[in-house]
């Protein structure tokens, strides 16, 4: 080949703005490297592991992803959890950088099978009416049973009860169903029931 | 779009029902409800100085107190809300105000539900978990309702309060007051000056020594005392009380009931007595033996052997 030869080859002209993207390549890479230095630099929290390692135990109960609309992403279970810990783990550490002072975060988990449904509710039942109005039949029939210091004691009881219960459903009108809150309605139903029947013996005899 | 290469035709029939199979369990994963769970965290380290005295002031918080060697008070709280929508547990989370604060003498700790006025009936499950770790010898006062307590490993002045839950101590010692309503109690190692006042309370203290005095009204009581065991006074009403040492000579007894009944083992039913509405039991082993004083009315008083409990 000769240098006759480069005539033939055909010529090109650059795309025009050519010139300026690669000076604006050029430039953003400057800015970046000087803005990299200037980036703060966050530690994760001391137990940031133990929170992982908590939340991945939470995940027993199967996590599925949170963000996610799941009629898009139809993700199998193995992969749902794996991506739900990313997510928590994103989660996690965004939360960080700007609440870290406050020392408070917020963390997402899903829990499954876990709902709470609402038991029967407690209504005075034909049963108890029919206690109620034994006992009040015969502390007016037979005033002598009704002043023996044990059935006077167990009505009190009785009464404490009654208000315990009254602020039990209080404090489940705000509440709702909670969990505590019921136990507590059962131990309290189950003291009354305990109560009626032994005054209920003792009227009797 | 050669893709039907691959298929064999028929399918064997184990695929078939594998398919089904797994399209089952699927869509049983998908019926079961989810809730979703968000949660504050808030951690606080504070420096332990001798004589403050550590204040929780919980409501509906299951918590947990464990002794250390550092001069440190530790705190994380986990305010908690579950609903099936985020939003509702997101907003509902923020209902729950705390208070973790030292002021020189005390420090404090609290939290407490605050629902904006006209927001309704909260919606999501709200909770508070403690998990908190003070220095063995620290004073401490707790409060508490519809939660679980567990306490261990404290040597100091220890004063609790709670209503319904459980509270599960473990090696603790020093001076321990507790007043409960509707609130169980689990005590295991407990060498302390204690003070028990309960209402409606199932109480079980095992291995129990130190000195103990327990009033109970309404509940079941179950003591086993160990050989540290210095005197243990019960006085109980309307409470099934059962005492079960290892072996009946090592405490002397005195035990007075009224209208109800003491089971003592056979070897010593001599030692009962009876007196119009009332029963007795004293017992005095050779020696000079730790006594156990018990006095219970409308609730019998069992004392029992752990191995004749065994044989049963």
């Amino acid at each position: 080949m000769t240098n006759n030869s480069f005539s033939d080859l055909p010529e090109y002209d650059p795309h025009p703005d050519l010139w300026s993207r690669i000076e604006a390549d050029l430039t953003s890479h400057e800015q970046l490297t000087k803005v990299l230095a200037d980036l703060p630099e966050y530690e994760p929290a001391p137990d940031a592991w133990d929170t992982i390692a908590q939340s991945l135990d939470a995940a027993e109960h199967l996590i599925e992803p949170l963000a996610l609309p799941t009629r898009v992403v139809r993700l199998r279970p193995w992969w749902a959890a794996a991506a739900a810990v990313v997510v928590t783990m994103v989660g996690v550490w965004l939360s960080w950088p700007s609440k870290q002072s406050a020392g408070e975060r917020i963390e997402y988990a899903v829990e499954t099978g876990s709902v709470v449904t609402a038991p029967p509710p407690f209504t005075v039942t034909e049963a108890d009416r029919r206690a109620a109005a034994f006992i009040e039949q015969q502390c007016a029939a037979q005033t002598v049973a009704c002043q023996q210091p044990a059935v006077h004691e167990l009505r009190t009881q009785l009464a404490e009860l009654t208000r315990q219960e009254q602020r039990l459903a209080q404090q489940r009108q705000t509440f709702g169903n909670d969990p505590a809150l019921i136990r507590a309605q059962v131990a309290v139903e189950n003291q009354r029931a305990e109560v009626t029947k032994e005054l209920i013996t003792l009227l009797r005899t | 779009m050669n893709t039907k290469v691959w298929v064999r035709w028929p399918l064997p029939l184990q695929w078939v029902g594998l398919v089904i199979g797994l399209g089952l369990l699927v869509g049983e994963a998908r019926a079961q409800p989810t809730l979703q769970v968000v949660t504050k965290v808030i951690e606080k380290e504070f420096p332990y100085s001798a004589g403050q005295r550590v204040r929780l002031a919980a409501d509906k918080a299951d918590i947990t107190i464990h002794g250390w060697s550092r001069p440190l008070v530790s705190v994380r709280l986990r305010l908690i809300a579950k609903h099936a929508d985020r939003a509702v547990a997101e907003r509902e989370v923020s209902y729950q105000q705390y208070t973790l604060a030292s002021t020189g003498n005390d420090i404090d700790l609290s939290n407490r539900f605050v629902v904006p006025r006209g927001a309704g009936q909260v919606q999501s499950q709200l909770k508070a978990v403690y998990e908190i770790s003070i220095p063995t010898g620290a004073l401490l006062t707790l409060k508490n309702a519809f939660g679980d307590v567990r306490i261990s490993s404290l040597t100091s002045d220890t004063n609790l309060t709670f209503e319904f839950g459980k509270l599960t101590l473990d090696e603790v010692g020093g001076k321990l007051t507790i007043k409960s309503s509707y609130g169980d109690i689990e005590g295991r190692d407990v060498k302390a000056v204690l003070a028990i006042n309960a209402e409606k309370a199932d109480i079980v203290l095992r291995e129990l020594t130190g000195s103990t005095r327990i009033r109970s009204r309404y509940g079941k009581l179950t003591v086993l005392p160990a050989s540290g065991l210095t005197t243990l006074v019960v006085e109980a009403a309307r409470t099934d009380v059962l005492i079960t040492p290892r072996r009946l000579a090592d405490f002397q007894y005195d035990v007075v009931t009224s209208f109800s009944e003491i089971r003592v083992p056979d070897a010593l039913q001599n030692e009962l007595g009876k007196l119009g509405s009332k029963q007795t039991f004293t017992y005095q082993p050779p020696g000079h033996k730790p006594e156990i004083q018990v006095e219970n009315s409308y609730g019998t008083v069992t004392i029992q052997t752990i191995t004749s409990l065994v044989d049963r």
